[in-house]
């Protein structure tokens, strides 16, 4: 599944249940406080909408859509709220919902699945949605009254005046021919397009719709009123109205119209309709079979339901048993029927529904019913619905007041006791059972981690104890267990520790997803043209590395696309493509994350870094001579470094690449620059996976222990003291053919004490690497490396920056660690 | 531009789409004898069906594409009935 459906369904949830929240407050609200409640209802409801646009979901958007209307008339007070609104309201969502369930459990390849079963209900809440709001307005505007109202009360009167004689439209040879193939198995269809008057205006093509179709046995292309003047003629309104009938069955075509559910009327033809109006010919006053089918007028889904409704009835009268209450039970199919014929358009008193029940209640038994009911001429019986879940969405759900313009399909099933619907309607009860994603403030994923951090620390007390029981008490059996033990308790703590670091974790492209926009826009300024790569944005690293990384590649990026990348002309003649490349990816590589930002531009000049810098007074004349060309690339990293000849409002505001290092210092980052002159830059940034656990060696100086992290750590030695010479006042030593520059911790942190050294008269070295630079920190013992929590230091314990906080040891002292590159 | 205009003869290459409509109406206006020629038409957007069937021009050549024609001609060769009919509907 996409991301971005991915989020779509999460925050879909998260909106219908604000929007149910929102409705039920509404109910209790009194008058002045349901204003503000309104709008942001309405703002709930829009926003969602606008949201399911985004995919192929044209059932949901039109159900919100209304939804959205209906609220807007609401919040401007055309409409009052009442709770029959809100009731519809509330089924519009469970809906809503049902689809976004659905969807959930569909997707496997990123696009949504095809929800057309549900068109007829999208359709239905929609116009019961619309109605609400008709209802309301006394003097319905053209302008406001929405499509779909408008072009139900279309095809109501076009019904009227046309379904009367339709069929005998036909030419002789058609019917012949529809007949024929009905007669061979073919399922036809008649179709009957009305596109409504803006359809040009939202993209649509009607006519491209009908090509699509197969070749239709029988068209007619007319217009809904007379063609005025060509010089009056409004190209862009239309009034066409297409009439068809093709060779395919109605699932095709609704699925075909799923976009314009509410202009089309699909009608499936059987050969009785045909039959019937051949013998109007013959025998005109026959009662039953009247010229056209009465029903012929129904919408697909009313006679869908009304299908639905007799096959209950019938299921009804064919059930064996003969209990004391089969009379009323007669009875009560009786009155199903008669309504069923009253919403077909015929009058029940002439049908002898009325013998038929009289007969069947003198008998005792259905039979005589059964009977009637297989010599009436029903609306075809359309194939079965596939799917369970699809019954259940297409018959209507008698329950909810159907107060609109589909009133036909609540006359139809009156006797809930005898056709009970599957209901739908409430789904607050199995709502929670399948909540897959939780959203949790970030204060207690924090907890969990401070609590984790707590763990770890008790869990190393116990190699404490463990020593304790054997030096101490002389049980050495015990030690033993304990430490079995401890290796239980640390593999578990370990994972949980893992477990909670993934909660945290962000994929970075959600510092990535704001480049392709960022480097557009850029090059456009800039008149460059420039081909975005981006790699691996899945790579995950802790929220807030991948937080601390965003204003900083930002930086890069502009600075890639200031400095580096050429124009078109200038790469033209220097034998490059026009077009630049720029290439951020993400790789993990052990517990870091590695991000690298390339170019293919004009790369950076060792010798103009030189000069500048030297010209800046950052490099004495003698750094001029030494440095070689990737030491002096390295200082565009130099704080007050900036290349750029005119200053632009892109890049080169004297914030340099000294700050996008500090910023990845801060999260114990680095970053590493290399380049080539005419070839590129290439700037690798390497980051921590999480910043959670630090691995520190605890060090002894004037008998206090201390934490170093680390990741600054290069070597420890011992070095004798009579190598350690003096160099312009430093103490210096050499190590392994390198001058390394030497200080004592207790000058450092001016603790009043000589550094101790061992027995043979050798110091303790720690060797920390900073930027590429050694330096030993003399101390007077190295000790062991473990695992902690680094808490950062409060108050005003928090301005000493040489240390990067504390952190608790497993025998309850409290460590300092060390941040070294502040200390020094 | 898909519209080539020769003499009192337009001819329509492969396809006319929604904006091209308002032109159409504008030439078949000025020339109320024009003639079309729709012999390289692959499809022409409903809003120009709508000026051609409420113009009713005479077509010179229907389209080589078989589909295209027989729609074309269902709409713009019809008896007049199906048109009072839809007087009602309006």
């Amino acid at each position: 599944m996409s991301a971005l459906l991915n989020q779509f369904l999460t925050e879909g949830r998260d909106f219908l249940e604000a929007i149910g929240a929102k409705l039920l407050e509404l109910e209790r609200a009194s008058e002045p406080e349901q204003g503000p409640l309104m709008v942001e209802l309405f703002r709930l409801v829009h926003t969602l909408k606008g949201n399911s646009g985004l995919f192929d979901i044209p059932e949901m958007t039109r159900v919100l859509h209304a939804a959205e209307d209906l609220m807007d008339a609401v919040r401007d007070g055309r409409v009052e709220f009442s709770r029959d609104l809100a009731d519809h309201l509330l089924e519009a969502m469970d809906f809503v919902s049902l689809l976004i369930d659905e969807i959930a459990e569909a997707s496997g390849d990123g696009q949504p699945p095809s929800t057309s079963g549900h068109a007829r209900e999208a359709v239905r809440l929609g116009e019961a949605l619309r109605g609400l709001m008709a209802e309301s307005i006394q003097t319905p505007d053209a302008g406001d009254q929405p499509d779909a109202a408008s072009a139900s009360n279309g095809a109501d009167s076009g019904s009227a005046s046309e379904t009367g004689g339709w069929l005998d439209d036909l030419p002789e040879s058609v019917r012949d021919d529809l007949q024929n193939l009905l007669a061979s198995g073919e399922s036809l269809c008649r179709l009957l397009y009305r596109p409504e008057e803006e359809c040009f205006f939202k993209g649509e093509d009607p006519f491209f719709q009908l090509t699509q179709l197969p070749e239709p046995i029988w068209r007619r292309v007319g217009a809904r009123e007379d063609w005025p003047r060509l010089a009056e003629l409004d190209a862009y309104r239309c009034v066409l109205e297409f009439e068809l009938i093709l060779s395919t069955d109605v699932e095709t075509l609704i699925e075909h119209f799923r976009y314009v559910p509410d202009q089309v009327e699909i009608q499936p033809l059987s050969a009785s309709m045909l039959d019937t109006s051949v013998s109007t010919a013959t025998e005109p006053d026959s009662d039953e079979s009247e010229p056209p089918p009465p029903w012929a007028g129904l919408s697909p889904e009313a006679l869908e339901s009304i299908r639905l409704a007799l096959e209950a009835q019938r299921e009804i009268l064919t059930l064996g048993d003969s209990p004391a209450w089969l009379g009323g039970r007669l009875r009560a199919v009786g009155s199903t029927l008669a309504a069923i014929l009253t919403s077909l358009g015929r009058d029940p008193a002439t049908s002898g529904l009325g013998t038929a029940l009289e007969a069947a209640l003198a008998t005792d038994s259905g039979t005589y019913l059964v009977r009637w009911l297989d010599h009436q001429t029903w609306p075809e019986a359309k194939p079965a619905a596939p799917e369970p879940v699809r019954a259940a969405i297409v018959t209507p759900a008698p329950s909810h007041p159907t107060t609109t313009a589909s009133a036909p399909t609540a006359a139809s099933t009156p006797d809930e006791a005898v056709n009970e619907p599957v209901k739908f309607g409430r789904r607050a009860e199995d709502q929670l059972a399948n909540l897959r994603t939780l959203k949790v403030d970030q204060a207690k994923i924090d907890r969990l981690m401070n609590l984790i951090g707590e763990m770890v620390v008790a869990k190393n007390a116990l190699p404490y104890l463990a020593a304790r029981a054997e030096d101490l008490y002389g049980v050495r059996e015990l030690s033993r267990e304990i430490k079995t033990q401890y290796g239980v308790i640390n593999r578990i703590a370990e994972e949980m520790q893992d477990a909670i670091m993934q909660v945290r974790m962000l994929p970075v492209s959600f510092v990535f997803q704001r480049f392709p926009r960022l480097v557009r826009d850029i090059a456009h300024k800039l008149g460059k043209e420039v081909r975005l790569i981006m790699e691996g944005e899945s790579t995950e690293a802790d929220k807030n590395i991948i937080e601390s990384l965003a204003d900083p590649l930002i930086h890069i990026v502009r600075n890639s696309l200031d400095h580096g990348l050429e124009s078109p002309a200038e790469r033209r003649a220097a034998g490059k493509p026009p077009e630049g490349r720029l290439t951020i990816s993400a790789r993990q590589e052990s517990d870091r994350v590695l991000i690298e930002i390339s170019d293919d531009g004009r790369g950076i000049d060792p010798d103009v870094i030189r000069r500048k810098a030297y010209e800046k007074g950052i490099i004495d004349e003698a750094a001029l001579e030494r440095l070689n060309d990737q030491e002096a690339v390295n200082l565009v990293f130099a704080a007050g470094f900036s290349t750029a000849e005119q200053i632009s409002d892109l890049s080169g505001r004297g914030v340099g690449m000294d700050v996008v290092r500090n910023a990845i210092a801060r999260v114990h980052g680095s970053i590493d620059l290399r380049s080539r002159v005419g070839e590129g830059t290439r700037l690798r940034l390497s980051l921590p996976l999480s910043m959670a656990v630090t691995n520190v060696m605890i060090i002894e100086s004037a008998g206090q222990r201390f934490g170093v992290p680390m990741d600054a750590v290069a070597e420890t030695v011992r070095v004798a003291r009579r190598d350690i010479r003096v160099i312009k006042k430093r103490l210096t030593t050499v190590l392994r053919g390198r001058l390394v520059p030497l200080v004592a911790l207790n000058d450092l942190l001016a603790l009043d004490a000589p550094q101790l050294a061992n027995d043979d008269d050798e110091l303790a070295v720690l060797v920390v690497r900073i930027e590429k630079e050694y330096l030993g920190i003399i101390v007077d013992d190295c000790r062991e490396t473990i695992d902690i929590i680094l808490k950062p230091l409060a108050g005003f314990l928090g301005d000493l920056t040489g240390y990067s906080g504390s952190a608790l040891l497993g025998d309850g002292s409290v460590l300092l660690i060390l941040n070294p590159r502040e200390l020094l | 531009m898909p519209i080539e205009v020769s003499d009192n003869q337009l001819v329509v290459r492969e396809l006319l789409s929604v904006e091209d409509a308002e032109s159409l109406l504008d030439w078949l206006i000025q020339h109320p004898r024009g003639r079309l020629d729709l012999t390289d038409c692959t499809h022409l957007h409903a809003a120009n069906l709508q000026v051609l069937m409420a113009a009713r021009p005479k077509i010179a050549a229907w389209p080589s594409r078989d589909a295209l024609a027989d729609w074309l001609r269902a709409a713009l060769i019809q008896e007049d009935t199906t048109h009072v009919q839809d007087d009602s509907g309006g």
